[in-house]
């Protein structure tokens, strides 16, 4: 399989920049030795992050190494050790700060429900028990909808829309719950490229915003253009950096294991680092 | 201690030589046997290809069948059989559409098909007494003939199992490999339904078209817990519809139990005792591996684990 | 024709029958709706059968039916969920092996009772809709009233969980209570059923209504109001059939039930059909799109 991927060169100011930027905020999600097991198996061992209040971090490795593992230890959905903390509070009194994008295999799709509606489920948990949904809800769920270019199809069942709108729609409803951190689990696959950057540019914005953006992609490409900080995950952290630090070739090796072979990493004459697998 | 065997062997021995239900009781017997066996294969397919609603679905629906042979005078195993296949084919065609999921096509088909069967039967008068036999069978009826019926096609659909056991196999195992590998899957899935249907077929007049289910299905579950090797599945599976056939006639007799119940309510006590103690997945092994596995989750956290430290990579 | 329908409405006890069908039909409208959306109608068959040793325990005893029959399928409903985290054991091969020997070890007891052997398991697999009593049907609205009132407090963590259990986890929901939540209330429904149809037909209550909707609507709440119409149309045509043909009144509305279904199944076959060949709706609205890998809400 040949995978090419083209990492921007490091370039001296701007990411230094951004990394010092990161380097001085405080941290706002830190994960202590965080271990997910589904039952005898292993899927995550030991890994511990501290996370900045703002930024765009990119999750990759291999399939099955335990991206998606991490992103739901970190929302304590499957069995976890270690520990994680939000802003220094547990995240049982943290969770609404965080907001899910599942993976998109995982949901029901002949479900009839509207696309509206699918949008209000992010703000379940402040509407709370019993109650309908308020003027301020709506007013909420509109926003994002056109945030994500999805206003027009409101009233489409979710089923009836092309899996690129599906995944706009699971991304306004993560919005919708207006949360600091934000986790996506593969936004990018199986959606076309004009929802593909619809996310992106949506994720981009709300990074500026201050919000931090944790993505579990297979999208090396992406990863390197956007992302602030990387986490190469294969069953344990391999390397944590500015995209610039992780992208070599050996971290890559260790990464991917034997599935993925690097042949180089040079640079482009327009100074690009060019990674082929 | 010589009397003692003596009198044991009297009591079991007992009801088989008894003057005036002897002969009853040794036919219910063989073909609880007969059963049994064709159960334990059949049932090894359906419990590994997943099947076990849609052949509930099969014994409930072969009912109108049964009501229409009755009510026209005709042979019920003909009756029985085409409505089997009738509505295993409007289920196929119903679970097409692709709103309504497959097993709530399953439900909607054979409440309707059971409810139709009954419509039928209540318009004759006094229609209770015919339906439960229809429902439950009658173990202690059974005759000669029909246990030469029900070795016979027993002995068929063992046959057709045996000839075609490799496909059947791959296609229990993985049907979208068998697919991929040019099984003709779906036909083989129809010619399993068929030698389920004659399955149920034959059972229906000792069991009934409800308890059949058990039949077919408890004994394989109990093996699968026993073992993870296929072919091992079967005689287990056969032994242990042997076993509960053979304390079932016990409880009949000695307890005055339903026989064919007596003997679903033994062989679903072999399936719990079999969630309890199975030495792959039994309740006491997952206790200590479920300890295993949390100390391991806590290992894993705390540093000590054989791989070296991330962080002097990054 | 007036005859037709008046003669059986002056007789109170019709009167009676079609105030429980119509109960009956606004609760398991509702129900089965969360049934099919859930695709749970192999446990719903589990459960009808399942209240039945119960039932006959309640009765030797001389306790009251309605709770020995909750009992029972409550009892079963939790050891199958345990069963079926066994990892040789899938889900419907737990299912099926603990209803039919629930069922089976009723009809042991069943049979230890020698007078009342027949009778009571015909009430119980048919029911007797002819013979419902106020008390019955007063029953049956209390039910109705929880069961509903219960559905409509939880109704949007239900909503999420049955689409979407993955956000609901992450949201923190209690995702495994909410789920017994619902197995609870649909025990409930099978058992007020039960003394009107009988334990088969209250099975077809709480899947063909729900499957029926589902057929003709794309909305959650809308599909509710048709499962209700589809039980209370269902629920007059069969009890009219069965009076004046003298046939056994609870599979009259099943069967009532199935040929609704039939009849809408066929009508979206149609459409679906004319749509595709017009390939694109007057609207432009692509026809109902599917995505493969589908994932049950339990995966």
């Amino acid at each position: 399989m040949m995978n090419l991927a083209l990492t921007r060169k490091f370039g001296e100011t701007g990411m230094t920049d951004t990394g010092s930027q990161v380097a001085t905020q405080p941290p706002l999600l830190k994960i202590e030795n965080l271990s997910v097991a589904y039952g005898p198996v292993l899927a995550l061992q030991n890994v511990s992050l501290t996370l900045p209040g703002s930024g765009f971090v990119g999750v990759i490795g291999p399939n099955g190494a335990g991206k998606s593992s991490l992103l739901k230890g970190l929302l304590g959905m499957v069995p976890t050790g270690g520990t994680v903390s939000i802003a220094g509070k547990s995240l049982a009194h943290a969770r609404l700060r965080i907001s899910y994008v599942p993976q998109r295999s995982e949901v029901r799709w002949d479900f009839p429900v509207t696309v509206e509606e699918v949008v209000m489920m992010g703000r379940y948990k402040h509407i709370g028990w019993v109650k309908f949904p308020g003027k301020e809800d709506r007013r909420i769920v509109a926003e994002t909808l056109e945030q994500v270019g999805m206003t027009e199809f409101r009233q489409r069942q979710i089923g009836q829309l092309s899996g690129g709108q599906q995944q706009r729609v699971f991304v306004a409803r993560a919005l919708a719950q207006q949360g600091d951190i934000m986790l996506l689990d593969e936004p990018l696959t199986g959606v076309d490229t004009t929802s593909q950057e619809v996310i992106i540019n949506l994720l981009e914005r709300l990074r500026d915003q201050g919000k931090l953006i944790i993505m579990a992609t297979h999208d090396l490409n992406a990863t390197s253009r956007e992302c602030d900080l990387v986490a190469c995950i294969n069953h344990r952290l391999v390397a944590f950096g500015p995209p610039a630090e992780v992208f070599k070739p050996e971290i890559l090796a260790e990464t991917y294991g034997g599935n993925v072979l690097t042949v180089a990493v040079g640079n482009t004459p327009d100074g690009q680092t060019v990674i082929i697998q | 201690m010589a009397d003692f065997f003596n009198n044991l062997w009297n009591w079991l021995a007992e009801p088989f030589n008894s003057l005036y239900a002897g002969s009853l009781i040794r036919n219910a017997f063989w073909e609880l046997l007969i059963i049994s066996v064709i159960g334990g294969v059949v049932g090894t397919y359906i419990v590994l290809r997943g099947l076990v609603f849609i052949v509930d679905a099969l014994t409930h629906a072969i009912f109108p069948g049964v009501v229409i042979a009755f009510l026209i005078g005709a042979n019920f195993f003909l009756g029985a059989f085409i409505s089997a296949l009738a509505v295993a084919l409007v289920i196929a065609l119903v679970a097409r559409n692709r709103r309504v999921s497959e097993d709530s096509s399953i439900g909607v088909i054979f409440t309707g098909a059971f409810a139709l069967g009954v419509v039928l039967l209540s318009s004759q008068r006094s229609y209770g007494r015919s339906l439960e036999g229809f429902l439950f069978g009658d173990i202690l009826g059974i005759t000669t003939l029909d246990l030469w019926v029900t070795g016979i096609v027993g002995l068929l659909i063992l046959g057709a199992i045996f000839l075609f056991r490799k496909e059947l196999l791959f296609s229990a195992f993985d049907a979208v490999m068998a697919r991929a590998a040019g099984l003709p899957v779906v036909r083989l899935d129809l010619f399993l339904y068929l030698l389920i249907a004659a399955t149920v077929v034959v059972s229906l007049p000792a069991v009934g078209n409800i308890l059949v289910l058990a039949f077919l299905v408890t004994p394989s579950a109990t093996a699968r817990l026993f073992t993870n090797r296929f072919y091992l599945m079967m005689p287990i599976a056969v032994v242990i519809g042997m076993l509960s056939s053979l304390v079932g006639i016990y409880l009949g007799y000695y307890a005055n139990v339903a026989g064919s119940a007596g003997v679903v309510v033994v062989a679903t006590g072999f399936f719990i005792i079999g969630l309890l103690v199975s030495p792959h997945s039994g309740l006491f092994v997952r206790v200590r591996q479920w300890r295993q596995w949390r100390n391991q989750l806590r290992r894993a956290s705390q540093n000590g684990l054989e791989k070296p430290q991330p962080e002097g990579r990054a | 024709m007036l005859n037709f329908l008046s003669d059986p409405l002056n007789q109170v006890f019709v009167q009676r029958s079609l105030l429980e069908m119509l109960l009956l039909g606004l609760l398991c409208g509702v129900v089965s709706s969360y049934v099919v959306l859930r695709g749970v109608a192999f446990l719903v068959n589990a459960l009808g059968h399942a209240v039945f040793p119960g039932i006959v325990i309640a009765y030797l005893v001389g306790g009251d039916l309605f709770w020995g029959g909750l009992a029972a399928g409550l009892i079963v409903v939790v050891s199958i969920s345990l069963a079926e985290r066994n990892q040789q054991v899938s889900e419907s091969t737990a299912i099926g092996v603990l209803y039919i020997g629930a069922f089976g070890l009723g009809i042991v007891l069943v049979s230890g009772i020698k007078r009342a052997s027949t009778g009571s398991l015909d009430n119980f697999l048919f029911g007797q809709l002819f013979g419902v009593g106020w008390n019955d049907v007063l029953n049956t609205l209390l039910v109705s009233l929880l069961v509903l009132g219960l559905i409509f407090l939880i109704r949007k963590e239900l909503l999420l969980v049955s689409f979407d259990t993955q956000a609901a986890r992450a949201l923190g929901l209690p995702v495994g209570r909410l789920k017994l939540v619902f197995l609870i209330l649909v025990a409930l429904t099978v058992v007020t059923g039960l003394p009107a149809v009988g334990n088969i037909l209250m099975i077809a209550l709480l899947i063909t209504p729900g499957a029926t909707a589902r057929l003709l609507t794309d909305r959650l709440v809308r599909m509710m109001i048709i499962a209700v119409g589809v039980v209370v149309v269902a629920g007059l045509v069969g009890v009219l059939a069965s009076y004046h043909l003298g046939l056994a009144p609870g599979a009259c509305v099943v069967v009532a039930l199935t040929v609704l279904f039939l009849l809408a199944l066929l009508y979206t076959s149609v459409k679906n059909a004319l749509g595709d060949r017009l390939s694109m709706g007057p609207t432009g609205k692509p026809v109902n799109r599917r995505v493969e890998n589908q994932v049950p809400p339990g995966a």
